[in-house]
């Protein structure tokens, strides 16, 4: 079910009338309803998987909070078997075409590996991550959910089990407790974020989109003249800014409408002056949650030199294979991590102090970083991201793949995003939503304006998420 | 009164008021209830608004007519945009139907003053295979009324591999009993979608909205003068490219024959345009010389079986083929604008044969 569908503009208020109607003892059974109506509308055998999942960690947690011994093998063990799901469903086929085809190269052999072929759970790498999160934490300390449909609700959340934001257990569960409080201020701010969400997604980042694809089929078919390469992936990076914070928009607002407050997942990532300060304001759960499990468990930044810059690496690597099963993902965050340890490298053996002209250099290194990196990202392969980055560099073939007006909507779109952050920095994350008083006449003004917006959202063909596709 | 509470207060007030009346509901947990019971006149009256502009919308801007006759858009591209645009050229004396080729190729303004035969009007659109051809010209008959359809034929028409399918084009020129008679009925999630369409005009017509708000940007208009007609800026021309491109639209082809699904929707649609008194020509599209290098065999094989099935059917064809270069194409399917406006003037010429033969 997407959330600019007819589906989940029917779903919703169903939801939400079910879930207020019901004494607060019973709501969070009515929550869980919910999420296994909204993910089974897209597959029951899969929402029974991920039932499966629940209980498995359910009972993982309750065993890793009582063990008193062997604790660290309890917890590879119980990682294992969640990474070995989303193994199944996401690297299977990958890890195994690519070493048939690494074998078929070095032996001149034609093996035909045996691949499975299975759909992706949708959501699966945000529900390892969550469980993951949740197994760790434990381990190090924190006290297991011992309530069933307390831990089965933060695990099944429906406005987050498809993209996120990554939950955290230690701010989520106990926000259960206050659940009957109806919150006339938090649902308002709710229906802003959903209006603002599909705003973003339909008014920008599905106009984008076929700019993008005419752009990226250009550089896969083999050339594209280098304007057009830039244009193309800067039309990309607010696609799937406006797509993905969009989803994140009507994903926090949705959960606030039933009283849920969800963290933020975007801050202004595109004013950020170096390569670390853009992963602080990008995709924060999935960047904090990275450096809680990964990087820190690997030592982090208090190791050598050459230890921080591994870790980063591999950190990174991790990061863009969790994207995606396909080598161009792994090139992606491998960019990526490189870049991270020689800017670590770069400010240790030269330390300067913060200024206005340091953080105006670094942003003129880190936007266009990106946007190289983003080739890699959205190429369909290591040939196309070749044409393209051979393209930004210069050496581009041709001209006319984006017509002149769709170059310069494009970049418009992106100097209005950065003047409207530019002269809100500061308040934009922090600030509450406040509206006028209306009167009913207004009031019911508004709402036609809003059903005629969401009539128009509504989906044809294959508007989805982009994010859906991890 | 006003609908919205924001304070604590107006929540508690709320409680207070509706309190005895809340049974089922645990101790200081009321949810927004009583918060609609207290307003409940102005929810009322905003909903009662809510609806009454719903409707006004739905009649004064759809039912009315007004916004078929004003709506106008910037990518001309697909089946319900070029729908659109043909409706304001209910007089058209020549229609020309087909896939981008057609699109491309046929300025009717040139054709119409090559061949004295009347206004035309260019229904092609781009991905359009026999089966949404044979719609689209369906959907431009019942309000216009030509003497000639002008059918292009792209190799593609006649490959024995192709076969109807339901994807979002076919939805945007065919109704749910004509996909259903070609196999593919629409479930019950799509039934409804369908339904809800056809009575709320602004979720129905969703996508032509929007085109509409994109064509009222400065310089995004499509020029409705040029009858249908319509090549996307730019070139995508370089050898590299050309091979790609080539490649990818000749990969996972069958073998063309006059006996292909295809063939035989576009032999049904000559039959009932001939049963409606209506004069039917081929086109044979130009491609680019690429094309020839990469899949010479296939396009000549593909060329028989159109000839085949124009004999068959005694169609004349008309094949301005012969007088482009590679220096003519935008891409491997598509001529320049220079070109298009050369490749009209044959086309008029060769009508103009017709029309004294």
């Amino acid at each position: 079910m997407l959330f600019n569908s007819l589906a989940y503009l029917i779903f919703l208020p169903i939801a939400w009338v079910a879930f207020w109607a019901t004494p607060a003892r019973r709501r969070l059974d009515v929550m869980l309803v919910a999420s296994y109506v909204f993910y089974a509308s897209w597959s029951i055998p899969y929402a029974v998987m991920i039932f499966g999942l629940v209980v498995a960690n359910y009972v993982f947690g309750i065993a890793l909070g009582r063990a008193t011994t062997r604790r660290r093998a309890l917890l590879a063990a119980f990682i294992a078997v969640d990474l070995a799901v989303l193994g199944i469903f996401k690297y299977y086929d990958f890890f195994l075409t690519s070493v048939t085809g690494a074998a078929n190269a070095a032996l001149g052999a034609d093996l035909q590996p045996p691949l499975l072929t299975l759909v992706l759970p949708l959501g699966i790498s945000f529900f390892t991550f969550e469980f993951i999160h949740y197994l760790v934490d434990i381990y190090h300390g924190d006290v297991a959910v011992h309530s069933f449909t307390k831990f089965h609700v933060f695990a099944a959340f429906f406005p987050t089990q498809i993209a996120g934001p990554i939950k955290r257990f230690q701010q989520f569960v106990p926000s259960l407790a206050s659940i009957g409080q109806f919150d006339t201020v938090l649902a308002r701010e709710g229906l802003w974020l959903i209006g603002r969400g599909l705003a973003k997604k339909v008014l920008l980042g599905d106009r984008l989109a076929p700019w993008v694809m005419d752009g990226v089929r250009a550089a896969s078919d083999g050339a594209i003249g280098t304007t057009d390469a830039w244009v193309t992936m800067l039309a990309f990076a607010l696609q799937v800014y406006f797509d993905f914070s969009g989803y994140t928009d009507i994903a926090r607002g949705s959960a606030a409408l039933f009283g849920f407050r969800i963290p933020i997942n975007f801050d202004m990532p595109y004013l950020a002056t170096s390569l670390s300060d853009f992963w602080r304001r990008w995709h924060i759960s999935l960047s904090t949650w990275l450096r809680d499990y990964i990087y820190f468990p690997l030592g982090g930044s208090r190791r050598s030199m050459l230890m921080v810059m591994r870790n980063l690496f591999i950190t990174f690597v991790v990061a863009g294979l969790w994207h995606g099963a396909a080598w161009h993902y792994a090139a992606f965050g491998a960019i990526w991590g490189v870049g991270l340890g020689l800017q670590h490298l770069l400010r240790t053996l030269i330390p300067l102090p913060p200024s206005r002209a340091l953080s105006v250099g670094g942003w003129l290194f880190t936007m266009p970083f990106y946007l190289v990196s983003l080739a890699f990202f959205r190429c369909p392969d290591f040939d196309a991201a070749g044409v393209m980055v051979r393209a930004m560099a210069g050496q581009g073939v041709g001209a006319g793949t984006l017509s002149l007006r769709a170059s310069l909507f494009v970049i418009a779109t992106a100097a209005a995003l950065l003047l409207t952050w530019f002269a809100s920095r500061g308040e934009w994350t922090a600030r509450r939503v406040t509206m006028p008083r209306l009167g009913p006449i207004a009031v019911g003004a508004a709402a036609s304006a809003v059903v005629v917006i969401a009539s128009l959202a509504a989906p044809a063909g294959s508007d989805a998420f982009f994010y859906f596709q991890f | 009164m006003s609908v919205n509470v924001r304070t604590a207060e107006a929540t508690a007030r709320g409680v207070a008021v509706a309190g005895d009346r809340v049974a089922t509901a645990d101790a200081g947990d009321l949810g927004p209830w009583p918060i609609f019971r207290i307003h409940a006149r102005a929810i009322g009256m905003a909903l009662g608004t809510c609806l009454v502009m719903l409707i006004c919308l739905e009649l004064a801007v759809f039912r009315s007519g007004f916004f078929d006759s004003h709506v106008a858009v910037s990518d001309p591209q697909w089946p319900a945009a070029k729908l659109a645009i043909a409706a304001r050229q209910p007089n058209a004396n020549v229609l020309y139907v087909g896939d981008s080729t057609m699109m491309t190729s046929v300025l009717p303004t040139i054709v119409s003053r090559s061949c004295d035969c009347g206004p035309g009007f260019n229904g092609g659109f781009s991905a359009s295979n026999p089966w949404t051809t044979d719609a689209m010209t369906r959907r431009l008959l019942t309000f216009m009324h030509p003497k000639l359809v002008v059918i292009s034929v792209s190799p593609w028409a006649v490959d024995g591999a192709a076969k109807f399918e339901s994807n979002e084009l076919a939805r945007q020129v065919m109704s749910p009993s004509e996909l259903a008679a070609r196999g593919a009925p629409l479930d019950l999630a799509e039934s409804i979608d369908a339904t809800l369409g056809s009575l709320w005009s602004a979720y129905g017509q969703r996508e032509l909205v929007k085109e509409w708000f994109s064509a009222l940007a400065p310089g995004q208009r499509y020029d409705e003068s040029l009858l249908g007609y319509y090549v996307a800026p730019g070139s995508a021309n370089s050898y590299a490219r050309l091979v790609a491109t080539a490649d990818r639209l000749f990969a996972d082809v069958g073998t063309p024959t006059a006996d292909a699904p295809g063939a035989n929707v576009i032999r049904s649609l000559v039959d009932d345009l001939r049963a409606r008194g209506i004069a039917v020509a081929f086109l044979l599209p130009p491609l680019h010389p690429t094309a020839y290098e990469e899949a010479g065999p296939y396009l000549e094989r593909a060329d028989v079986a159109i000839r085949q099935l124009a004999g068959e059917r005694a169609v004349p064809l008309i094949d301005c083929r012969a007088s482009f270069s590679a220096s003519d194409f935008r891409d491997v399917t598509h001529l320049v604008e220079a070109a298009a406006e050369r490749h009209s003037a044959c086309v008029g010429e060769r009508m103009r044969t017709m029309a004294h033969d």
